[in-house]
């Protein structure tokens, strides 16, 4: 009670400083809008994460980014350690609790959703509609395109109608990438040049890429955005960003209204966050979660949980690959890790029978496990480095990432038994990949077929282990009825008029591409609304 | 006086008793030298050596597996270097087969793999040398759009 008593009442308090959050608090904070910031993870610095993962013994994806006592996140070499894994299939996505949040760690894409992608039930009968349209958010993926810096192709059409040029033009394709889209679209494929939120050319204050091939997991030089950049920004236009702030209670009033957010310190000391308005933009796990432990008497079921849908919906992109070895080297492993997708089956009738998909292919050699395969099959000397050399520069790699509809059983709850270092209840997860989705892989590995055909590929190894691709979704799902329904379409709770959420845990859709420029228009649409809202000085939801 | 303190105090922390050369032990010149022999690759740092001779030098059941191929390879000449497990055969030394594709894994790989990996080297392991001039080292690079052509380094005979 003393820090309350002591705390600044903050026109905006926000839980999370990632893409979303930080984005939020910059273009409000612009507009005199005093905004709180709680960020669960530390303050984390480029080139010490650079060292970090270039002299690790294990490289994996998370290398750089240590797990902390007060704000664990998953690390793929211990993949129990956090999430608790009910099944049946296992979600092993991964995030990043640290000032500027995932997108330290990613590719890249920057890709809008298709205008069906936001009515799926009523296109095609399946999954949900999210009552909001593609031209309501289609400006602020201009928006966000241009906040982010997104580097792509005027010329491709991509099927999701624009308003906005690119703010720059495209990354040119890799020597693979180029043979590959010219080989493709022969044969009636529709290989696009990726979106990305990568710097064809120097882009607000950053470098352009200069082709490190280690967007994922740590962009050396910061061509790539990374929502770092925008938590930076935030600060330095006033918001306070507090790191090393795990929310885990969030108190409602006698009117239904949140008063104020419980945050703790590493040491378990708590502080109270008092605001007008409440921003949770701590990803699609950590968001629900924390709704989910504010249970009390006037919230039983958890905050924001009248529908009983909080922490439900649970979606991701369940990933197939293949592996396949070309005649000719085509030097993989040069310039960015993604350049091209083949996007002509993120749509059509099918997807009332099937998940819709993105394939694209990898720019990375995995010249580890490459040499780690042949090492097992006792090569060595000449032979060994023959072998190293035909592998890395001729295999080809091609990932698809399916459409998984949102299913009330799949869902993250806080754990009755067991939990982290501040003796937070840690996420258990139950997951199954249903028919819709496996049905599509069958299909997928028909065209991955195909598309080795058509490149002359030969030892085609096919992966079908539906890998998650750590796009968290669908687990505060909007929707225009609160009965089934956690957020409206203005991100604003159901249950409490100055609650909102800025996550891809808003979907109701899982589409088949990357979230994060949704997310990050959605986030610029509220930052407008709250702005409307307290400019007029008109309660939320009065 | 002086001297001897120094003498003594880095013989206990094991550093410089790790590189001697003993009758029963390697030392990092040899370790580095069998290593070459082994992997085929010259030009192998000795610092790297050193570092991963001392994980070694911790496993005393390795020592005199080491000394062993050590001296029975040292006069293998060039032509039959990397050659496994014709090299070893030959020798007699097919029980070390083993220790020798840890140790040439180590150098490839930049870590001595196990339950308790140990880093030696990024930039530095050989499993990038093939490919050297053809795709950069990730977090390397070689400029903007230098991924549109064919790369450079690439031979005519090659493509």
């Amino acid at each position: 009670m003393k820090s309350e008593a002591k705390s600044k009442k903050y026109d905006v308090v926000i839980v999370g400083s990632g893409v979303a959050g930080s984005l939020v608090a910059h273009s409000l904070v612009q507009r005199g809008i005093s905004c709180l910031m709680l960020e669960a993870g530390a303050r984390l610095d480029r080139g010490q994460l650079l060292d970090r993962f270039q002299n690790a013994a294990v490289k994996d994806t998370m290398a750089p980014y240590p797990s902390l006592k007060h704000a664990p996140h998953p690390i793929p070499s211990r993949p129990d350690d956090y999430l608790i894994q009910k099944g049946p299939d296992r979600y092993d996505s991964q995030y990043i609790r640290a000032v500027g949040g995932t997108t330290w760690h990613w590719a890249a894409a920057a890709w809008r959703l298709l205008p069906n992608d936001f009515r799926l039930k009523s296109t095609y009968g399946v999954g949900r509609d999210w009552g909001l349209a593609y031209d309501t958010l289609e400006p602020y993926y201009g928006k966000a395109e241009g906040t982010l810096g997104v580097s792509g192709d005027k010329n491709e059409d991509l099927g999701s109608p624009r308003s906005h040029p690119y703010p720059m033009g495209p990354i040119p394709l890799s020597y693979m990438d180029s043979t590959f889209s010219r080989e493709l679209n022969r044969v009636g494929y529709k290989v696009v040049t990726e979106p990305v939120a990568r710097n064809s050319q120097p882009f607000d204050g950053r470098p352009q890429c200069c082709g490190n091939n280690n967007c994922m997991p740590i962009c050396p030089i910061g061509a790539q955005y990374s929502g770092d950049v925008h938590a930076r920004k935030a600060e330095g236009a006033g918001t306070k960003l507090v790191p090393n702030a795990v929310a885990d209670f969030i108190e409602v009033d006698a009117l239904g209204k949140v008063s104020r957010v419980r945050y703790r310190d590493p040491s378990g000391t708590a502080q109270w966050a008092v605001g007008r308005y409440f921003v949770l933009a701590a990803n699609g796990i950590e968001t629900p979660k924390l709704l989910l432990l504010s249970r009390s008497v006037r919230t039983p079921k958890g905050v924001a949980n009248s529908s009983d849908q909080v922490g439900r919906n649970l979606m991701d992109h369940p990933g197939t690959a293949m592996t396949f070895l070309v005649p000719k080297p085509l030097y993989p492993g040069r310039g960015p890790q993604e350049m091209t997708s083949i996007v002509n089956l993120r749509d059509g009738a099918f997807r009332k029978e099937f998940s819709a998909k993105k394939i694209h292919l990898s720019n990375q050699v995995d010249t580890n496990g490459i040499t780690k395969e042949l090492l097992a099959k006792n090569l060595y000397g000449k032979a060994l480095d023959q072998k190293i050399k035909q592998l890395s520069l001729r295999r080809l790699r091609l990932d698809a990432f399916h459409e998984i509809l949102p299913d009330p059983e799949n869902r993250i709850v806080p754990s009755e038994s067991l939990s982290d270092g501040l003796g937070i209840p840690r996420p258990e997860i139950h997951y199954r990949i249903g028919d819709y989705v496996r049905k599509s892989a069958q299909d997928t590995r028909s065209h991955f077929a195909k598309i080795a055909a058509a490149m002359g590929g030969e030892e085609a190894q096919f992966l079908d282990d539906f890998a998650p691709n750590s796009h968290l979704m669908g687990t505060t799902i909007m929707g225009t009825i609160g009965k089934d329904s956690v957020v409206n379409t203005d991100c604003q709770t159901h249950d409490h008029s100055n609650l909102f959420i800025a996550s891809s845990a808003v979907f109701a859709s899982a589409a088949c591409v990357n979230p994060t420029l949704t997310i990050a228009a959605l986030s610029l649409r509220l930052a407008d609304h709250l702005h409307r809202k307290l400019k007029s000085k008109v309660s939320v939801g009065a | 006086m002086f001297q001897g303190v120094g003498f003594l105090t880095f013989l206990f922390h094991g550093k410089w008793a790790s590189a001697a050369t003993s009758s029963s032990s390697l030392g990092a010149d040899q370790f580095v030298e069998l290593s070459q022999i082994l992997t085929g690759h010259k030009d192998l740092s000795p610092e790297i050596g050193a570092v991963y001779l001392r994980r070694f030098v911790a496993e005393t059941a390795n020592q005199a597996a080491l000394k062993e191929l050590y001296d029975k390879l040292k006069n293998a000449p060039e032509s039959e270097h990397g050659e496994l497990p014709a090299l070893l055969e030959k020798r007699g030394l097919s029980r070390h087969g083993g220790l020798a594709h840890r140790l040439i894994s180590g150098w490839y790989l930049g870590v001595d793999t196990g339950s308790d990996p140990l880093f030696l080297t990024y930039t530095e392991a050989l499993m990038y040398r093939p490919t050297h001039n053809l795709i950069p080292i990730p977090t390397l690079c070689d400029g903007f759009g230098s991924w549109v052509s064919i790369p450079e380094g690439e031979s005519q005979e090659s493509r």
